[in-house]
C-alpha cells in the first residue's frame, strides 16, 4: 500500500526526486502524490525547465564553435610543454611559485611564532630545575662524587693489582672498626669536609684526600691559610688511621672500594628548661603503694 | 551532517589508478591522456561559472598544470573527477576574487554570448519544443543563472551540467552535502521566480 503524502510533505522532497536522491520509497510514494496534485506536478515542470534551458545553454556553446573546439585541440599541446618546461625550470623560479598560494600564510606564521614560544618556555624550565640549589646537600654530594669518580687513583697500583670498584646495592659497604674518620680535632663549631678514600681489600685506606667542592673551588686562594691547612691535615689523619672491615662483594670475597664521606660538625642551639622537662607522666616516679593492713 | 569527503575509495578504478601513477612518474603519454580525457569537461565547467570562452580557456589551463602539481598529493577520497572538478572551482573563485578587485563584471549578457556563440535559434536542433516556444523564457533563464551568487550558481551548473550527486558537489565544494541541497534551493527558487514572472 502506498502511503498518502501531503502537499507540504512532498514540496520538501520534490528536488530530490528531479536529482534523482531520492529512496525508493519516497519516489514511490513521491509519484503517487504528482499523479493528482497538478499544483506540485507543475514545480517539477518548472525546475526541469530549469535544468533543461541550463543544458540546453550548455550544450550551445559546447557544440557551436569551431573555434573553441580547434583552441581545445591545441590546449592538450600548450599545458604539456609548459608542464615540461615547469620540470625544467630553475629552483628559484620552483620556490617562488610555491609562495603562490599565501591564503594560510598568516595561519603559519602564528603556528610557527606558538612552537618558537612552547620551545623557549620548556628550555627556560628545564634549566630553571635542572641544576636546583647548588648550595643543597644533594648537588655538594653529587659533585663530590663525580669529582671523585674522574680521579683515577694512580698510587693504588703498589697496593692491590685491582682497581677499586663502583659501590652498588650488591656490596657490603665497609664498616669502621674503631670510631672512623672524624672531626674532633678540629676545633671550630661548624665544618664540613668531604673526604675521598679507597678501602683496598686489606681493610686498609689509600689515595686519601679532602675534596674541594666547586663552591670553594671559587675562592680557593681566601681558603689557603695556615689554619684551613692544619684542619685538613687533622681530618686527613683522621682518615689515614682509621681501620676497616674490607666491602664484602655479592659472592662474600673481599673488594676494593672508593668512598666519598661527607664529614660535618654542627652545633645546635636550644633552651635547657625546654630539654629538662619531663616528656611523659609515666617516667615521673611514683610512690610505691602501701600494704593494706588487715 | 554528513561529512563532504566519505566519498570511497573504490571511487577510483584500477585504470584510471595506474594512469595516476604514470602521470606521477613523469610519463608525457599519460599526462596528454589525462588531459584529453578531462579538458572538455573542464573547459565546460569553467565556462558556465566565467561566462567567457577565453577566460575559461585561460584557467582551464591553470587547472591542468595545477592537476600536475599536486597529482601526487591525490589520495583517492573521491574520483579523479571530482578532485579535478574541485580545482576548477577553486581556480574559477580566485580568477573572479582578481576580476572583482579590478571592477570588472562577472556577468555576461545574453547578446556577447550570441555574439561568441551564435544564436540560439541557429540551435534549435538541441533545445526541446516547449523551451524553443519562447526565445524571451531561455534568455530570462540564462540571465538570471548569471546573476546567481557563485556559490549557488556552481552547485546548479555542478548538478545540471555536469550530472554531480550530491556527496560529490560537497567534495568540490568542500562543503557538507546539507549545504550543497540549500544552495541548490535557493538557486532554483530565483531562476523560478523568474520563469512565474513571465507568465501572465
Amino acid at each position: 500500500m502506498i502511503p498518502y503524502m501531503t502537499c507540504e510533505s512532498a514540496r520538501g522532497l520534490l528536488e530530490a526526486f528531479i536529482d534523482g536522491e531520492l529512496a525508493t520509497s519516497d519516489q514511490v510514494a513521491l509519484e503517487s502524490h504528482l499523479r493528482w496534485c497538478s499544483t506540485c506536478r507543475a514545480r517539477v515542470e518548472d525546475m526541469q525547465l530549469i535544468g533543461t534551458a541550463i543544458r540546453v545553454r550548455h550544450e550551445a556553446h559546447d557544440c557551436g564553435a569551431d573555434d573553441i573546439r580547434a583552441t581545445l585541440a591545441t590546449m592538450q599541446s600548450d599545458v604539456l610543454t609548459r608542464v615540461h618546461a615547469e620540470r625544467d625550470q630553475s629552483f628559484p623560479v620552483q620556490f617562488r611559485q610555491a609562495f603562490d598560494d599565501m591564503r594560510f600564510l598568516w595561519p603559519a606564521l602564528g603556528a610557527t611564532a606558538a612552537l618558537i614560544v612552547c620551545l623557549f618556555s620548556s628550555m627556560i624550565v628545564y634549566r630553571a630545575t635542572r641544576g636546583g640549589d647548588p648550595e643543597s646537600m644533594a648537588n655538594v654530594i653529587d659533585s663530590l662524587a663525580r669529582a671523585a669518580a674522574e680521579r683515577r687513583p694512580a698510587s693504588l697500583e703498589p697496593l692491590t693489582s685491582y682497581y677499586p670498584v663502583a659501590l652498588d646495592e650488591t656490596i657490603l659497604a665497609p664498616r669502621a672498626l674503631d670510631a672512623g674518620p672524624a672531626l674532633y680535632a678540629i676545633g671550630e663549631d661548624e665544618a664540613v669536609f668531604a673526604v675521598s678514600a679507597v678501602v683496598t681489600r686489606e681493610g686498609r685506606v689509600a689515595a686519601y684526600e679532602v675534596l674541594p667542592s666547586e663552591r670553594r673551588v671559587a675562592t680557593a686562594r681566601a681558603r689557603r691559610t695556615a689554619n684551613h691547612r692544619e684542619q685538613v691535615d687533622a681530618v686527613l689523619d683522621s682518615v689515614k688511621e682509621s681501620r676497616f672491615e674490607p666491602a664484602q662483594g655479592a659472592g662474600g670475597g673481599a673488594v676494593t672500594v672508593r668512598m666519598v664521606w661527607v664529614l660535618a660538625r654542627t652545633t645546635v642551639k636550644a633552651q635547657a628548661d625546654v630539654v629538662a622537662k619531663p616528656i611523659s607522666d609515666a617516667l615521673v616516679p611514683r610512690p610505691a603503694p602501701r600494704p593494706a593492713r588487715s | 551532517m554528513k561529512n563532504a569527503g566519505a566519498i570511497s575509495w573504490s571511487e577510483v578504478d584500477s585504470r584510471e589508478a595506474a594512469l595516476i601513477e604514470r602521470c606521477t612518474a613523469g610519463d608525457e603519454t599519460a599526462c596528454a591522456d589525462l588531459v584529453a580525457a578531462h579538458q572538455r569537461m573542464v573547459y565546460g565547467l569553467a565556462y558556465n561559472l566565467l561566462g567567457d570562452g577565453d577566460e575559461a580557456l585561460d584557467v582551464s589551463q591553470e587547472v591542468f598544470l595545477r592537476v600536475f602539481r599536486t597529482l601526487s598529493q591525490f589520495r583517492g577520497r573521491s574520483a579523479l573527477r571530482t578532485w579535478i572538478y574541485r580545482i576548477v572551482v577553486n581556480q574559477v573563485r580566485n580568477r573572479q576574487r582578481w576580476w572583482r578587485r579590478r571592477h570588472r563584471s562577472d556577468v555576461v549578457s545574453l547578446d556577447e554570448h550570441l555574439r561568441h556563440f551564435g544564436d540560439v535559434e541557429a540551435k534549435r536542433e538541441v533545445l526541446p519544443d516547449r523551451l524553443l516556444a519562447s526565445k524571451e523564457t531561455a534568455s530570462r533563464i540564462w540571465d538570471a543563472m548569471d546573476r546567481l551568487p557563485f556559490d549557488q550558481r556552481t552547485a546548479l551548473v555542478l548538478r545540471e551540467v555536469d550530472g554531480l550527486k550530491y556527496e560529490e558537489i560537497a567534495y568540490s565544494l568542500d562543503i557538507a552535502v546539507g549545504t550543497v541541497k540549500s544552495r541548490l534551493t535557493r538557486a532554483r527558487q530565483s531562476l523560478r521566480a523568474e520563469l512565474l514572472g513571465l507568465r501572465p
